[in-house]
C-alpha cells in the first residue's frame, strides 16, 4: 500500500497530422479493493500534491478522482480471502473471485490541456484519500500493478 | 383426479398497472410508511424473504453482486443489479403491497446529507426501519469495529454528486463508458460517502438506504435509455442469466416488462363511488 504516487515524466506521442486528441485516459490496473472505500485524486504535473492540495475545478493541475469500492476484512475462514490463480478446471464457468484485483480509469483531457497541453511532459500524481467520515484523510489505501496512458483521435 | 386447469392461487397483487418508483424527496406519508412497514417486517424474517438473507446475496457471505474487476469494463453491473432490486422489491410488496422502493437523489442531498426518511433514528416513538440493519451472525470472527447494527459516518454533504457530474455521465454515448462511469464516478464515490457499513461490499446491503441508492443507479440507467433512444446491452448479451430464477439481460433491459417506470412524484387520487361513471349512464 502506498500513501501516494508519483509517476516519472510522462508524455503522449504527437499525432502526425499535429490535431489534437479527442481523448486522453489514465488507467490504473490491478488496484486492490481488500480494504474500506476510497477516492484517487489525480493531479497533473504536480509531483508535491497530497491530501490538502486543492481539489476543485479551479484548480487546472486536478484532473478529477477515481473512486473504488472496498470489499472490506476478510469475514471468511482460513482462505477465503485467496484469490486464485484461475480457474479449477476447463469446466470451471464461475465469476471471478470477489477480490479479483480492479480496473479504473479517468479522462485526463482538460487537465492536461490547461497545464502542460498535449505535446508537453508530465508527472502524474496519484493521492488516496478516505472519503468518508468527513474527514478526507489520506492514508495507506492505494496498490495497483499498472498505470496506462491511452490517447484517442 | 383430473389436474386442476386453474392456478391454485391467485397472484397476491394481481394489477396489471406500472407502478412508479418516486425520488425519497416526494414520498408522500403513505408511501413512506408503506416502505417504513415493508422493511419492518422483513427484518427480523431469519429465512430467504429476510433482509439479511438478500442482503447476504450481494455482500457477506455469498458475494455475488457484479461489478467492475481487472478483466474489464463491467458487463453486468447494471443489468445484474436492476434484477436484484426487481426481486427485492417483490419481497417487499409481499410483505406490503403498497411498497415502492423509492431512488435517492444524491444532487439534492447536497445540503440535508442523508435524506430524513433514512436518517431519522425514531418515527413516532418507535425506531425508524430505515435507519440501520441487523448486521450479519454468521460470521467466524467479528471484526473489531462491528456493532449489532449497521453505522453511517458520511462525508460532507457538498462532495456528494452535483447535477452537472451526473449529467456528464448520463451524457456518454456509448454504453459500456456510461456503464463504468456510472459505477466508479457516482456508485463508488456514493458507497465511499456514506462510510461504516456502506463503505464495504461485505456489508452495504444490510444498510436499509444501500436500496435507495442502487435505485438511484437503476434510474439513471433508464434515464440513459430514453435519452439515447437504446437499451444498452448489445444484443448478444441478452441471453446472459443474471442469477435470479430465469431472468436474463433480455428480461431487464426495459423496466415496463418488469412493471414499474421512474418519476419524480406519484399521487393518486380516490374518486368517491358516487362520482364515477356508471355503465349505461348517458
Amino acid at each position: 500500500m502506498m500513501d501516494r504516487y508519483v509517476s516519472p515524466k510522462l508524455s503522449v506521442p504527437p499525432r502526425p497530422d499535429g490535431e489534437r486528441y479527442d481523448r486522453v485516459d489514465l488507467e490504473l490496473h490491478g488496484i486492490d479493493h481488500s480494504g474500506q472505500s476510497f477516492a484517487v485524486r489525480v493531479f497533473i504535473d504536480e509531483p508535491d500534491a497530497g491530501p490538502q492540495t486543492p481539489a476543485t475545478p479551479e484548480n487546472s493541475r486536478y484532473a478529477g478522482s477515481l473512486y473504488v469500492f472496498g470489499h472490506g476484512p476478510c469475514l471468511g475462514d482460513e482462505g477465503h480471502c485467496e484469490v486464485p490463480t484461475g480457474p479449477v478446471s476447463a469446466y470451471d464457468f464461475r465469476e471471478p473471485h470477489p477480490l479479483s484485483p480492479k480496473y479504473r480509469r479517468l479522462s485526463i483531457t482538460a487537465a492536461l490541456r490547461a497545464t502542460v497541453g498535449e505535446a508537453g511532459t508530465f508527472t502524474v500524481t496519484l493521492v488516496p484519500v478516505a472519503n468518508h467520515g468527513g474527514s478526507y484523510e489520506g492514508g495507506d489505501l492505494l496498490s495497483f500493478t499498472r498505470l496506462s496512458l491511452v490517447a484517442y483521435s | 383426479m383430473p389436474v386442476p386447469l386453474a392456478p391454485l392461487r391467485a397472484p397476491e397483487n394481481p394489477s396489471t398497472d406500472l407502478h412508479h418508483r418516486v425520488s425519497v424527496f416526494n414520498l408522500d406519508p403513505s408511501q413512506l410508511a408503506a416502505l417504513r412497514d415493508a422493511f419492518a417486517k422483513l427484518k427480523p424474517l431469519r429465512d430467504n424473504r429476510g433482509l439479511q438473507a438478500w442482503a447476504g446475496i450481494h455482500g457477506w457471505p455469498q458475494f455475488r453482486c457484479q461489478h467492475t474487476n481487472e478483466q474489464g469494463p463491467a458487463r453486468f453491473f447494471l443489468p445484474w443489479h436492476r434484477a436484484y432490486l426487481y426481486m427485492f422489491e417483490l419481497e417487499l410488496q409481499r410483505q406490503n403491497a403498497a411498497t415502492r422502493l423509492c431512488w435517492w437523489d444524491w444532487p439534492a442531498s447536497r445540503t440535508v446529507g442523508i435524506p430524513p426518511a433514512y436518517d431519522d433514528v425514531q418515527v413516532e416513538g418507535a425506531p425508524n426501519p430505515l435507519a440501520s440493519g441487523a448486521m450479519p451472525e454468521n460470521v467466524p470472527e467479528r471484526p473489531a469495529g462491528w456493532g449489532p447494527t449497521t453505522r453511517r459516518e458520511h462525508g460532507d454533504p457538498s462532495l456528494l454528486p452535483d447535477q452537472g457530474t451526473v449529467e456528464g455521465v448520463l451524457a456518454k454515448p456509448d454504453y459500456y463508458d456510461f456503464e463504468l462511469s456510472v459505477e466508479e464516478q457516482l456508485h463508488d464515490n456514493v458507497h465511499g460517502w456514506v462510510g461504516g457499513d456502506m463503505s464495504v461490499i461485505a456489508t452495504a446491503a444490510y444498510d436499509p438506504i444501500f436500496w435507495a441508492h442502487h435505485t438511484m443507479v437503476d434510474r439513471l440507467w433508464s434515464l440513459w435509455q430514453s435519452q439515447h433512444a437504446s437499451p444498452g446491452p448489445p444484443p448478444d448479451t441478452y441471453a446472459t442469466p443474471l442469477g435470479f430464477g430465469k431472468l436474463t439481460i433480455a428480461d431487464v433491459v426495459d423496466t415496463k416488462r418488469l412493471g414499474y417506470d421512474y418519476a419524480a412524484s406519484v399521487q393518486h387520487l380516490s374518486v368517491p363511488a358516487a362520482a364515477q361513471a356508471q355503465p349505461g349512464a348517458a
